[in-house]
């Protein structure tokens, strides 16, 4: 399993990737994916609705099960993937790339995001 | 022998947890899947599993994957849009629903896994009464001559899930002719009553009360 070292984690498996003008990535783990199964359909937040950290702003739905998308930080989207809605699978085949969620404007880019490296993310998880 | 008896009798064991088994019997769609949904708000790390095992009267339901779903051709039995996975179902009389109130967490069970292990324990019960079932690749549930025989719907909040699956047993299968069971156009739809087997729903629930509370079950922890 791979855990980029360059983006922080989220405990329910979200990870997060800072950018430039307070702008963040977001997207699912690869134990995410990997313990979900194929995901054969999302539904994501709105492009401007609000997301909060540890609060569920969309699903997955994977071998008939629907999962929740948790937010990994406070603020407001800017960007979705438009890819997922026909090509869900790419969360499966590429989730720290192509498989990406949504692109947000993070609400207090100041403060701590309280979220794990990689190496604490990869103990949380048990590897 | 006397030991490990008492051992599967003692609930409080620290390294053993009961899953809980709940026969309903007939049971309202909609208030049962709220009180799944209050079951899964309210639990806490230590309560136990539940499986409920129930039978509604006749249901179509949708599940929150709509993409591309036709509605039911016929308007004299009420559709319920549900927040479980897959698409539109079918449930009525003479078939056994076994919802599923578990951590999967702690149980340390993927979604795949569970999908998996619910699949398996059909198809071994199934082998009992003489059917051959298996599974079909990307089509969760449980087929008998790429017919579906058991279908599968779970949600997951919170590493808890509710909903489950449903078995064909000695039902009015008509009703899933008037919808794309699952999404898929002409798929088929069979029960246990016609592949020759003389069971109902009452025999069914015992026997699946039995396997999910059996020390091997994977449900027991």
């Amino acid at each position: 399993m791979s855990y980029p070292t360059d983006r922080l984690y989220h405990s329910d498996h979200m990870w997060l990737l800072l950018e430039s003008n307070d702008e963040a990535l977001i997207g699912i783990s690869f134990f995410a994916q990997d313990t979900l199964g194929d995901i054969v359909e999302i539904n994501l937040p709105n492009k401007t609705s609000m997301i909060s950290k540890g609060v569920s702003c969309g699903s997955i739905e994977s071998r008939k099960a629907v999962s929740d998308f948790v937010a990994p930080a406070n603020g407001v989207v800017i960007e979705v993937n438009e890819n997922l809605s026909t090509e869900p699978y790419l969360m499966n085949d590429d989730p720290y790339k192509k498989g990406w969620v949504v692109r947000i404007k993070l609400a207090n880019p100041q403060s701590d995001l309280g979220l794990m490296d990689a190496d604490q993310y990869k103990k949380h998880i048990g590897e | 022998m006397q030991i490990s008896d008492n051992f599967f009798l003692d609930t409080n064991h620290q390294e053993y947890r009961h899953v809980v088994i709940r026969q309903l019997g007939f049971t309202d769609y909609i208030e049962t899947w709220h009180a799944m949904q209050i079951f899964t708000h309210n639990r806490v790390e230590d309560t136990p599993d539940e499986i409920w095992i129930t039978e509604h009267q006749p249901v179509y339901t949708l599940g929150l994957n709509r993409k591309g779903v036709s509605l039911p051709r016929r308007l004299d039995i009420p559709l319920i849009e549900t927040d479980r996975g897959g698409k539109i179902t079918y449930h009525g009389p003479g078939q056994i629903i076994i919802y599923l109130l578990l951590n999967i967490n702690r149980i340390r069970m993927t979604v795949s896994q569970l999908v998996f292990y619910m699949e398996s324990t059909l198809i071994s019960l199934l082998a009992t009464y003489g059917i051959l079932a298996q599974r079909i690749k990307d089509a969760p549930g449980v087929y008998v001559n790429n017919k579906k025989i058991a279908s599968l719907g779970l949600r997951v909040k919170n590493g808890c899930c509710y909903h489950g699956i449903s078995l064909n047993v000695d039902m009015d299968i008509a009703p899933f002719s008037a919808i794309n069971p699952c999404g898929y156009e002409g798929l088929e739809m069979t029960q246990m009553r016609d592949l020759g087997v003389v069971a109902s729903v009452s025999d069914l629930r015992l026997h699946l009360g039995a396997i999910f509370s059996g020390r091997d079950s994977m449900l027991n922890n």
